[in-house]
């Protein structure tokens, strides 16, 4: 654990310093939601008369945020450091592949859910979010933010270079984005689509997220806590299993 | 008495998808020396260091570092060897020291000021990695190497792309790790190198070495003799003639005479310095050594140039 620790704390140093990468790392999802309040501000595509857009739209654009940056950003993050020969350099020592994957699991997540506190801050402040069940709320996001974050760690582990990391990664991004319900209402989608979205893990992430607090229904979000909880273990446990740790 | 075999080797065999890379190498690397693999870009030296520090999985045959099987213990290996690999780069924006310190982490070890110090980096642990010049990336990869506490160290072209100064500098270091007892397993195309360095060396070219053993051995049996050029001078160019085993003039019109034998140069030379006139004595070295074996030459970026190709030797 204390290998995990030194290496989570170095990843988190060497992110940190790339005031570049900070810099657009935060503008992301701030920008995201600025984007959306000024489309939607005064209401959207959907007739929701009792939450003002600000609360309705939150869960999904955290939801979309958190999986755009475990799928994209943890995955090219990794195969850079593939391609510049700082990978090879930890793998000729006596770390572990899998102190490895949650090293970098820990770091991510950590970001991942620092950022998004700062867009439901910012949500806040401008907009006058309403934020239930806050507690439960981030444990949520945390859950999410693993699962997330490992679909990235198995992608990064497989995928030679950043070239094939972005074309994967977005590949399997923004279709999820789209069909999981969390910018294109739900009830504006054929049902074939629909079913295709209930095998989405953004579409429990949404949607959970939506009822703990939005709705108020904690009850409401066992399913999705689960079903995210399950995905998260099963990517940890995948990413473990698939990441290349020798002849890459 | 005979000295321990750190690492064996035997039969050695890698493919990658329809190229061979290694083609059944065996060697042995004792304790307590510099073992050199020399050879030119693509002769498989780095196929075969990577495959003794468990980066790589062998076709076949079988190697052990420390007694333990690569393919089976790849882990007890890692934790007993320091390794710097070619193209070296760790953490770009972590400082010199904050990279050792993780490395030192990762071994389980606590000693880090002594190492900055042996390897003399003090002046610039607090940098960032990525504003280090070649020589200094270059000690931090070292360090980090040392950190593990272990008694055998991969460098892996650890001069290559740097200055003549650097280079030095780089040297001084691996010949004190000798001192302190360790085994160093080196490679490089810089014949220099080799010869200031190394205990043992193997000439790997196309994937198969050529040749293993000591470099005065080598150079002895294989350098070709010594040269002793002369200007015009009557006297000088009859002892010359009288003693060489083999005279030539060269366009510039000095007299060149080879002396197979060290011990019939020797008295050649004591006679030419009691006349006056311009003497240069070449000893063969490493170089001369792998033109005869190989028929080619490295050049400075570690390409193959074959024999018909170079203009003066």
């Amino acid at each position: 654990m204390e290998k995990v620790y030194s290496l989570s704390v170095a990843l988190t140093k060497n992110w940190l310093r790339s005031k570049f990468g900070v810099f657009f790392s935060f503008l992301f999802p701030v920008v995201l939601l600025l984007m959306f309040m000024a489309l939607f501000g005064e209401g959207g595509p959907v007739e929701d008369m009792e939450h003002a857009p600000i609360d309705h739209y939150l869960p999904g654009l955290i939801a979309t945020f958190v999986m755009v940056n475990g799928i994209l950003g943890v995955t090219i993050n990794i195969t850079e450091y593939k391609r510049n020969g700082t990978l090879k350099r930890l793998v000729a020592s006596p770390l572990r592949k899998r102190d490895w994957v949650l090293a970098n699991v820990a770091q991510q997540t950590l970001l991942a859910v620092v950022m998004t506190g700062v867009m439901i801050l910012i949500a806040i402040i401008l907009f006058d979010a309403q934020v239930h069940n806050a507690i439960y709320s981030l444990a949520f996001i945390f859950v999410g933010a693993i699962a997330f974050c490992t679909v990235g760690m198995v992608l990064g582990g497989l995928l030679k270079d950043s070239e094939a990391a972005s074309g994967v990664g977005n590949a399997i991004a923004f279709p999820m984005m789209f069909l999981s319900g969390a910018f294109v209402p739900f009830e504006m989608m054929p049902d074939y689509l629909q079913t295709v979205a209930r095998f989405l893990p953004l579409y429990y992430f949404y949607t959970g997220l939506q009822e703990v607090m939005v709705l108020e229904n904690p009850g409401g979000a066992v399913t999705g806590f689960l079903v995210i909880g399950i995905f998260a273990i099963f990517f940890v446990v995948l990413a473990i299993t698939t990441t290349k740790w020798k002849d890459m | 008495m005979e000295r321990r075999n750190v690492i064996e080797v035997q039969d050695l065999i890698k493919r990658y998808n329809g190229t061979t890379a290694v083609d059944g190498i065996s060697f042995t690397v004792k304790e307590g020396e510099i073992f050199s693999m020399v050879g030119p870009n693509g002769a498989g030296k780095t196929t075969t260091v990577e495959i003794l520090e468990g980066l790589k999985t062998p076709t076949s045959g079988h190697s052990s570092v420390f007694e333990h099987d690569v393919n089976k213990e790849g882990h007890k290996i890692k934790e007993k060897i320091g390794v710097m690999p070619q193209d070296f780069n760790t953490f770009d924006r972590l400082k010199a020291k904050e990279n050792i310190k993780l490395m030192a982490d990762l071994y389980g070890n606590k000693n880090v000021e002594d190492i900055i110090e042996m390897v003399g980096i003090k002046e610039f642990e607090d940098k960032k990695f990525s504003d280090l010049s070649g020589g200094m990336k270059t000690k931090v990869g070292i360090c980090m190497a040392l950190v593990s506490d272990a008694d055998l160290i991969f460098l892996d072209e650890p001069t290559t792309g740097l200055d003549p100064h650097a280079r030095r500098e780089i040297w001084k270091i691996i010949e004190n790790l000798k001192k302190e007892g360790k085994t160093v397993f080196l490679t490089t195309h810089y014949m220099e190198e080799v010869e200031k360095l190394s205990d043992r060396v193997a000439m790997i070219i196309d994937g198969k070495i050529k040749i293993i053993d000591s470099v005065k051995n080598l150079i002895d049996e294989h350098g070709g003799g010594v040269k002793v050029i002369v200007d015009d001078h009557q006297k000088a160019i009859e002892l010359i003639k009288e003693n060489a085993d083999e005279v030539f003039e060269t366009k510039d019109g000095y007299i060149t005479g080879i002396f197979d034998s060290k011990n019939e140069a020797r008295s050649t030379i004591s006679k030419l310095f009691q006349l006056d006139c311009e003497v240069e004595v070449k000893e063969a070295g490493m170089e001369d050594v792998f033109i005869r074996l190989t028929g080619g030459k490295i050049d400075e970026e570690g390409e193959l140039v074959w024999r018909k190709y170079i203009l003066y030797l």
